[in-house]
């Protein structure tokens, strides 16, 4: 196990440099000077040879692939450079912002794992009943929505109609709360992106769920626990339910990603200050060092995601180990 | 079945049963109501989008902005869905927006499939290290954090409607390849294939002609519900301004342009969600519809 765990680990290390080598080659090879954006010529604000300079001083006047060995270099000492924008180090903007997309993905989980796993099992166990009917048709509509139109249908309704929650940000702005008065302002704040970013995942897990459940009760260690006179509802959560689980596991390795790139349009939309919003602003101002640091965290995250996955299915189901 | 008279049984078999295979399919894919509902929302919709400047009561660029004001204006006898802020009609809008919106996802999955039966052949049928530098490519793009590729690569090319199309087509290919290459691997070791290598039949001949035609079907049903995918990843490229530039009127760009308008203007934001909405299921619907169909043991169900 610890074997396979750290060739995995190394599988990693190539994995991220052709999507940096990629991401890298995009940016620095399409045509416009990113430092077009600062030169306003109306105001004069820097001539041709001060801009020749920074050029310069920023490296950008080098062949490309010794600007990508320069910033690979810099990357291995925990530099990603500064933002074109902000002038902060890019590493800065991003792990301040990190949390609070983590927060945003970690109670989406969360809420898809609460509300999904029942809703399947009761599907499953009530096959073909109203309950069934309504979860089916719930998750076709889950599915089918975009999430940043299901964004704006919360806004509209919970929002500007009912005032029941706020639509930007993550705190209210202009009240210096303190203590569990401004956990509640964050909760607040949290409700609608969550329930946004995680409709298409409670939609797809409910319905995984079912057919999962549905599978396992044609087994025969189903059939033998019923045979020996067990209650149903014991058959259902003792036999059934547990080993159900087991292929769930993969789609923890598909959410995460999903996870990463609903981020984007939900925390732009809700004015979410994390990391998503951070990379479609850089990518909007062409800001590279912020769009290359943000580019290497979701794939680390996206590639460690799929990583969690396989072990855990590892983890609950024995038979794998040896493969 | 067999209290039915011969005579009758003998005249329904000529009368209803065809004996193609296209007839067979469509039989079973008949019974799926809400896959022929889908089918059905979905011909309206390719027929509007074809006859277009036909049925757009207006030019969906024309500006107006006497009548708007800088405001969009509600729905009237003139303009059926309202206009936008500068006066565009906004029926026309939305029938642009499905012109584009369709073949933005119907170009995207023809890029898709062709790169995904091309490797998923070569990857299926050679074997070696061939299969491995496709299976490692493909593990490749599974784990880069697309979307975030996908607005950047488009920025930077600059926005506009054919980038788009090759951008999501070069990111989603990587399921076909894997589902042509099963298939293939199946279909190879066959009876019918080694009698096509015995007559001397070339690698190309042997996967053109007698391996990728019954691959087919899975193929069929991996572009039906690719397409709605790929709608989906336009607008929402669309949506933060990073997909089909404006002036044109993609269902996303719409969005994008009715955001600021939330709270005021409903019949600006409501038509084009529901519209991808409805478009999105309806391909789900088909593609449930044509996998049963094709799916030998689900006839005579």
């Amino acid at each position: 196990m610890g074997q396979y765990i750290l060739r995995r680990l190394l599988l990693m290390i190539p994995l991220l440099l052709v999507i940096s080598l990629i991401s890298f080659t995009v940016m620095h090879c399409a045509p416009g000077d990113p430092l077009a954006m600062y030169m306003n010529p109306q105001k004069r604000s820097m001539t041709p040879a001060e801009m020749d300079d920074l050029r310069h001083k920023l490296g950008l006047d080098r062949p490309v692939h010794v600007q990508y060995f320069y910033w690979l270099g810099n990357t291995l000492q925990g530099n990603w450079g500064y933002s074109l924008k902000s002038r902060a180090p890019v590493t800065e903007e991003i792990f301040s912002r990190l949390p609070n997309t983590l927060l945003l993905g970690g109670i989406a989980i969360l809420l898809t794992l609460v509300l999904a796993i029942p809703i399947g099992l009761i599907s499953a166990i009530k096959r073909y009943s109203l309950i069934d009917y309504l979860a089916t048709i719930g998750a076709f509509i889950g599915i089918s929505m975009p999430g940043f139109w299901f964004a704006l249908l919360l806004i509209q309704v919970f929002s500007n109609g009912l005032h029941w929650f706020p639509s930007v940000g993550m705190q209210t702005i202009g009240m210096d709360l303190t203590g569990p008065q401004r956990i509640t302002d964050v909760l607040r704040h949290l409700v609608l992106p969550v329930l946004a970013l995680s409709v298409v995942e409670i939609a797809y897990w409910a319905r995984y769920q079912r057919s999962s459940l549905l599978e396992v009760l044609n087994q025969d260690y189903v059939r033998t626990a019923r045979a020996k006179g067990l209650q149903e509802k014991w058959v259902i959560l003792k036999h059934a339910f547990r080993n159900s689980l087991i292929p769930m596991v993969t789609l923890l390795g598909l959410t995460l990603p999903d996870l990463v790139n609903g981020s984007y349009i939900i925390e732009s939309v809700f004015g979410w200050p994390g990391m998503g919003r951070l990379g479609v602003s850089s990518i909007l101002q062409r800001d590279y060092p912020v769009i290359m640091g943000v580019t290497m965290l979701s794939a680390l995250m996206v590639v460690s995601g799929n990583l969690i996955a396989d072990l855990l299915y590892a983890f609950v189901d024995p038979r794998i180990h040896q493969g | 079945m067999s209290e039915i008279p011969i005579e009758r049984e003998f005249h329904e078999n000529h009368a209803e049963a065809p004996h193609s295979q296209l007839g067979l399919v469509w039989r079973q894919f008949r019974r799926h109501k809400l896959a022929l509902t889908g089918l059905v929302f979905l011909l309206v919709l390719i027929g509007v989008a074809v006859l277009g400047r036909w049925v757009m009561p207006y030019d969906p660029l024309l500006q107006n902005p006497a009548l708007a004001r800088g405001m969009p204006q509600s729905p009237s006898s003139q303009h059926l869905l309202g206009t936008d802020a500068l006066g565009r009609d906004l029926l026309s809008r939305v029938i642009s927006g499905a012109q584009i919106s369709l073949s933005v996802g119907i170009v995207a999955v023809g890029i898709s499939l062709l790169i995904g039966i091309t490797m998923g052949s070569l990857a299926g049928f050679y074997g070696g290290w061939a299969d491995n530098l496709i299976t490692r490519t493909a593990d490749v793009f599974l784990s880069v954090p697309s979307f975030f590729l996908m607005m950047t690569v488009n920025a930077y090319l600059r926005p506009s409607i054919y980038n788009v199309m090759v951008i999501i087509g070069m990111f989603s290919w990587m399921g076909v390849a894997r589902l042509i290459r099963g298939e293939i691997l199946r279909l190879k070791e066959m009876d019918f294939i080694s009698a096509a290598r015995a007559l001397g039949a070339s690698p190309s001949e042997i996967i053109l002609q007698h391996l990728l035609p019954n691959a087919l079907a899975p193929a069929v049903v991996a572009a039906t519900i690719g397409i709605p995918y790929a709608i989906l990843l336009e607008s929402s490229l669309s949506f933060l301004g990073l997909g089909v530039p404006p002036p044109a009127a993609s269902w996303g760009n719409l969005l994008f342009e009715a955001r600021t308008w939330l709270n005021m203007a409903w019949w600006f934001w409501l038509p084009p969600g529901l519209l991808i909405s409805l478009t999105v299921i309806s391909f789900n619907f088909v593609g449930d519809g044509l996998r049963d169909a094709f799916d030998p043991t689900q006839r005579g169900r």
